[in-house]
């Protein structure tokens, strides 16, 4: 059966994607920005990390380079949201547009650079799909471990006020801006990181790896929390939840291709999948509402029935 | 609980659904006896994405393929995947991994590159690219052949001085998407070659088709010819391009052929696709391993539109 | 404590919804004052707060606190002297975070937060002591997010928020308007508790005559963004409603608002 050997590389891929839907998590649903800036800094992480790569750099350098410079681009889209005012979602959509020339010049004016396996020593790579989920699997743990750390410092739990409820932040003497735009920065970078894992991965860093990230970014915290936030709705578990929607999407991305979707229709297949996970919650609350209230109504005409007899 | 498993099962027979009225050509079961396993061979087509040479080139692979198996009583089952974007040919190659693929066909460099950091034993055949050793760092791999759809560019540059009377301090404008990772090599090629005459070159490019207009407006002002690489989306969008130089009275060469163009050198996609269908036979049928395949070109051929020459006074030759 | 001189703020100003909302206001609270401030609609009461918590900067005048001109600083900055607490209740606390980071955000007002544990063991203890005081039951629910919580207890918590770093002063902008007559008598009664045992500077805006009459030792009357009336000490306490009524009716006009009769 096909599938199960299908499955090392969707399990690899997915936990690629499940670190950006990380990314993505922090700044939609913690800061409560759309942040649209993802789609560029996922590439700027992938050509930086390649590019260096083809110039001899070593691996490490590289991979630290891709967040920095995803941290940059964060921290730009959230000087033009704070300093100049302009809306979050449009800010975020400059940022992108800016990002694409920057990209290209970093790949040298061409469309993709490859990554050659036999002279770098990759972190993960497409040929070893175990070493690879071992490695993104110490890379996603770390990473959970240090954001949830940071969060419960005193500037974190300040971050985490400033998408709550920015008002009373202010009241309390937090710098909102300097917050939204160090929160941007963090999430940028760990987008950009994520990049770079995919572009070792494929062994490539094209151009327009990032379009339509955000989507996937997005759908991997939908599917992820919808089952997440039933078992413990904690920080830890939701970022754990993340990182299996974006393993299940995959999984289900690979699925539909083995059985002969025809790959035009992925992209309906990500919208569908998307929906059914949000809408499967709205249902239910919808439909136990209504069965609870009608229960309650019989009783309280009977009890007014009775103080009235 | 219930709720989801139910949603989930009509999502899933949904997308079932979906799949059974959209069975795609040459993907049909073959009828396959146990006995006669080794005459079955699967191969697994990657293309990134649709457009009209891909297109060409994938038929022509799949034409050649299936008549050279047929004629030796040998069947062959292609999986034929359009990506769609770079970051989802991984996932389709996965796939062909994962089924143990007896060949992969690469169509455009993205595939190429990610059946090629995939796999090391299973046999990877390129096409639509244009430079094999520019893509690989000149480090191809042993499992690594193909076709590329270079073209002789000094011939080209050629035709251009000679047809059009280019000299010194003449400007060319090249226009291409920045997308699409051939067109930068094919620009450079060329630039080298018309700047040893001290013809002047520039790039005029764009991302989004929305600026093609205005790109070509700005080029066909400033340039006295235009060369343009086997670019897809310009090729796609031809139209206007043609429509703003022909007005500006500028000639435009292509290496891709279409309507456009006063003349053009350039190959067909078809052919292409045949010729690489014909490499996958000889490698399936173990008359040759891979590693002894040299990366083949097509010789180009030559086209003039006479009615566009003769509008801006281009004296075609004779021959 | 407190002084505001020649306060002014138009907004809008040169469009059809041009309004001056505070007209030359000046104001001087003593250290200690507790301030209840009562007007009609409009009459520039909340902006006032606005203005003392710096969401805006005025068009003209100067507010100090304490002797420092805080006329310039920006909100947020400000923040480290003042204690709020907002009309709507969902808007003193962050909802999807527990009562104790909340609370723990709150004791760092004013100071530098660093890159340390935000909410310590023994803070723990000392903010289940707290609100044990508030006799609401919120001791229990310390690790609860907040947004579970009613109204009326998320008003208790952020009046807690808004005196556990000792503010130099208190800003209440008609704290208990949107809360029942029970809870709101309840919130009333911590207030009170909270602002006697620290002998905080307070200003209180209430619509209601006699909660303004009852509570503070001064009333403050606000009609079209100046201070019309300012009563303390015993006249205050000796006032009626009606005495009250009048005393509106002459410096406002006769502009008497239905919200106030009836409340």
């Amino acid at each position: 059966m096909p599938f199960i050997y299908a499955l090392p590389g969707a399990v690899a891929e997915g936990l690629i994607w499940g670190l950006m839907g990380i990314g993505v998590y922090l700044s939609f649903k913690i800061l409560d920005i759309a942040d649209m800036t993802v789609d560029g800094s996922i590439v700027t992480g992938a050509c930086i990390c390649a590019v260096l790569l083809a110039n001899g750099f070593p691996i490490w350098l590289s991979v630290v380079a891709a967040f920095i410079a995803g941290a940059c681009a964060g921290f730009v889209a959230g000087l033009l949201h704070t300093a100049f005012g302009i809306p979050s979602i449009l800010a975020g959509i400059l940022t992108q547009l800016m990002l694409y020339s920057v990209n290209l010049s970093i790949l040298g004016g061409k469309s993709l650079v490859a990554i050659n396996p036999r002279t770098n020593n990759l972190l993960v790579h497409m040929s070893n799909n175990p070493r690879s989920i071992i490695v993104m699997g110490i890379f996603v743990a770390a990473t959970i471990i240090m954001l949830w750390l940071f969060f419960y410092t005193e500037i974190g739990l300040t971050i985490k006020s400033t998408g709550d409820n920015p008002h009373m932040s202010r009241a309390q003497g937090v710098n909102v801006k300097l917050n939204q735009v160090l929160g941007l920065a963090i999430s940028n970078g760990i987008v950009a990181l994520a990049g770079a894992m995919l572009a070792q991965y494929k062994g490539s860093a094209n151009i327009n790896d990032g379009r339509g990230a955000i989507v996937i970014g997005l759908a991997a915290i939908f599917i992820g929390l919808s089952v997440s936030l039933r078992i413990k709705p904690n920080f830890v578990v939701s970022m754990i939840g993340v990182v299996g929607g974006g393993i299940v999407y995959y999984i289900v991305y690979n699925f539909v291709i083995l059985l002969g979707l025809k790959t035009e229709f992925l992209k309906m297949l990500s919208a569908i999948i998307v929906a059914v996970f949000l809408a499967v919650p709205y249902l239910k609350k919808e439909h136990f509402t209504k069965q609870r209230n009608l229960r309650s109504n019989k009783t309280k005409i009977r009890i007014g029935g009775e103080k009235n007899a | 609980m219930k709720k989801i498993i139910s949603v989930m099962l009509m999502a899933m027979l949904l997308v079932i659904s979906l799949t059974a009225c959209n069975s795609k050509p040459g993907n049909e079961p073959v009828v396959n006896n146990a006995a006669n396993e080794a005459n079955n061979y699967s191969v697994g087509i990657c293309q990134l994405m649709v457009h009209d040479s891909l297109d060409q080139a994938t038929q022509g692979f799949i034409d050649a393929l299936t008549e050279a198996m047929e004629s030796v009583g040998k069947t062959v089952e292609i999986d034929f995947q359009v990506a769609g974007e770079a970051n989802l040919c991984p996932t389709v190659i996965n796939t062909f991994t994962a089924k143990k693929v007896d060949l992969i066909m690469a169509n455009a460099t993205p595939a190429l590159l990610a059946a090629a950091n995939a796999t090391t034993s299973i046999p990877v055949l390129g096409t639509s690219i244009t430079d094999y050793s520019d893509t690989f760092d000149g480090d191809i791999p042993d499992n690594v052949s193909g076709t590329s759809d270079a073209v002789p560019f000094a011939e080209q540059a050629g035709m251009m001085i000679e047809t059009l009377g280019l000299v010194a301090g003449d400007s060319v404008g090249v226009l291409y998407c920045t997308d699409e990772s051939n067109s930068l090599i094919q620009y450079e090629a060329v630039k080298k070659l018309f700047e040893s005459e001290r013809i002047i070159v520039k790039a005029y490019t764009f991302s989004e088709t929305t600026e093609l207009q205005a790109i070509t407006t700005s080029m066909a002002s400033e340039c006295k010819a235009v060369y343009i690489p086997s670019d897809n989306t310009v090729a796609a969008n031809d139209t206007i391009v043609g429509t703003i130089c022909t007005d500006n009275n500028v000639p435009v060469f292509t290496s891709y052929g279409g309507d456009i163009c006063y003349a053009s050198l350039s190959i067909s996609y078809y052919d292409l696709g045949v010729e690489t269908g014909k490499m996958a036979a000889q490698i399936l049928m173990g008359e040759k391993d891979i590693s002894e395949i040299e990366i083949l070109t097509l010789t180009p051929t030559v086209n003039f539109n006479e009615e566009l020459c003769t509008q801006l006074g281009i004296e075609a030759p004779a021959n | 404590m407190l002084k505001i001189t020649n306060l002014q703020k138009t907004f809008n100003p040169g469009t059809v919804n041009e309004k001056t909302a505070l007209y030359g206001l000046d104001l001087h609270l003593k250290d200690g004052d507790f301030a209840t401030v009562i007007g009609g609609n409009g009459a520039g009461k909340s902006t006032m707060l606005n203005a003392i918590a710096g969401v805006w900067k005025p068009d003209f005048g100067t507010i100090e606190i304490d002797g420092v001109d805080v006329t310039q600083m920006p909100e947020y900055r400000r923040a480290k002297f003042l204690g709020r607490v907002f009309q709507d209740p969902m808007q003193g606390t962050a909802p999807d975070m527990e009562i104790a980071e909340n609370l723990a955000i709150a004791a760092r007002r004013g100071t530098k937060r660093r890159f340390v544990w935000g909410v310590r063991k023994e803070e723990r203890i000392r903010y289940r002591e707290l609100l044990a005081t508030l006799e609401l039951g919120l001791e229990d629910r310390l690790s609860g997010k907040v947004g579970l919580l009613s109204g009326g207890q998320r008003q208790a918590v952020t009046l807690l928020m808004a005196t556990l770093h000792r503010p130099k002063l208190l800003l209440l902008d008609e704290h208990t308007a949107a809360l029942d007559p029970k809870t709101a008598a309840k919130v009333l009664e911590i207030t009170d508790q909270i602002v006697h045992k620290n002998k905080l500077t307070t200003l209180m805006i209430t619509h209601n005559m006699k909660e303004a009459i009852a509570h503070g030792n001064r009333l403050i009357m606000m009609h079209g963004g100046r201070i019309v009336v300012d009563v303390s000490g015993d006249e205050k306490k000796n006032l009626t409603i009606e005495q009250l009524l009048n005393l509106f009716t002459q410096a406002s006009d006769g502009a008497v608002d239905d919200r106030m009769v009836l409340s």
